[in-house]
């Protein structure tokens, strides 16, 4: 060994050791074990130990950051995020039983103007929502976990995002009299590709819920994890079922009824994920876990 | 020898005979058990955030040479913690052993 480790090696340490860790704690934290490491580089350079061995030897002493960074981010997690998203599943259960129209009882004809901006407000909505939950949904899977992620989070935001406009192109632009379903019997060129970005975004965030679930259902995770896992692959089949339905068929109430109650199972199984992790009921009865 | 699921209960213990911050607590677990006892020692300071959460200690700034430090100390829910868990300990260990030493 020669010389002394840059103090980057230590700041990188202690950025993988608060990685996810909430803000409001991470500088504390940071503080906190660079004073235990300035410790112990001191007690063995007083043993007559050379610097940059003392650093490095203090730097391992400190141990695995990531297992600092899990233990961390048990004791900090930030509650508010999953009242936030236990909140978006009610909103999300309201819209899944089109409760906004039954209650509001419109009486405005299908396919007038305000008819168009409702229903385009209504599905601008439960699409930012249901964006929101998929983010709090990556964001533990990332925090829990450890693992990365990024690549079937994007996938499904992108095709939300893709949805959500073909959806706005529908709702603002289809006419009254209209009965197209898809793209193959659409009249015109806007609808048509209003169809397109709407089954395209549910074919791609589909199929990125699916990614996202045989993720985390290969990463070594616990029995819990593996459920919501398997919950969000068998909601991510839900719109490519819908879309496939779609195109091979015309759209038959069983098929909706069966949407109905599959999207209503993951989302109260997603509610009670975020109200668990938000309440935390277990924590205050023990001790962490032995792991030796 | 990794002590890890055991840490709370001597964090607990050397709390308990003053004020320290986690360098001193880890130095005084080491140097109790003669260098026997010993753990990564990051992973010291969750759990060390954990009991303040918990209420068994909790947290003061205090200036040690010259540093900022943050020292931990035992609040009375800790003194009746550190009792229950000595006591739960000590049946564990006669009870392994017991079996121990009928198994010689």
């Amino acid at each position: 060994m020669s010389g002394a480790p840059p103090d980057t090696a230590l700041d990188q340490w202690l950025d993988r050791a608060t990685l996810g860790v909430s803000p409001r704690w991470a500088a504390s934290i940071r503080a906190e074990l660079t004073a235990h490491f300035e410790d112990t580089t001191a007690d063995l350079l007083r043993q007559g130990v050379p610097s940059g061995v003392a650093r490095q030897q203090a730097l391992a002493a400190l141990g695995d950051p990531q297992a600092v960074a899990r233990g961390f981010k048990d004791v900090h997690h930030d509650r508010r995020h999953y009242l936030m998203a236990a909140l978006a599943c009610v909103l999300l259960l309201v819209e899944n039983f089109d409760l906004p129209q039954q209650f509001l009882m419109p009486d405005w004809a299908d396919g007038s103007a305000p008819s168009r901006i409702f229903y385009a407000v209504d599905h601008a909505l439960a699409q930012l929502l249901a964006l929101y939950v998929i983010i709090v949904a990556g964001r533990l899977a990332a925090w829990r976990l450890n693992c990365d992620v990024t690549t079937p989070m994007k996938i499904v935001l992108g095709g939300l995002g893709i949805g959500l406009t073909g959806i706005l192109i529908l709702d603002l632009g289809l006419a009254p009299s209209a009965s197209a379903l898809t793209l193959l019997d659409a009249p015109d060129l806007v609808e048509g590709v209003g169809f397109l970005l709407r089954d395209a975004g549910m074919l791609l965030s589909g199929g990125g819920l699916v990614l996202l679930g045989a993720w985390v259902l290969l990463t070594p995770s616990s029995l819990a994890a593996k459920s919501i896992a398997a919950a969000a692959a068998l909601e991510g089949i839900v719109p490519i079922w819908y879309v496939v339905v779609l195109y091979l068929s015309a759209r038959h109430p069983l098929e909706l009824y069966a949407l109905l109650v599959l999207n209503t199972l993951f989302l109260l199984s997603a509610l009670g994920l975020a109200f668990i992790r938000a309440w935390d009921p277990y924590r205050r009865h023990h001790l962490p876990a032995p792991t030796t | 020898m990794n002590i890890k699921g055991n840490l709370p209960l001597l964090i607990l213990h050397v709390l308990s005979t003053g004020p320290r911050h986690g360098y001193t607590i880890l130095k005084d677990i080491k140097q109790g058990s003669e260098g026997v006892l010993g753990v990564a020692e990051g992973t010291l300071y969750p759990i060390l955030h954990d009991l303040e959460q918990r209420g068994l200690i909790e947290a003061f700034e205090e200036t040690v040479g010259g540093r900022l430090r943050r020292c931990y100390r035992l609040t009375g829910a800790g003194r009746r913690e550190l009792a229950r868990q000595t006591d739960e300990w000590k049946r564990y260990s006669q009870a392994v052993n017991l079996l121990l030493g009928s198994a010689s």
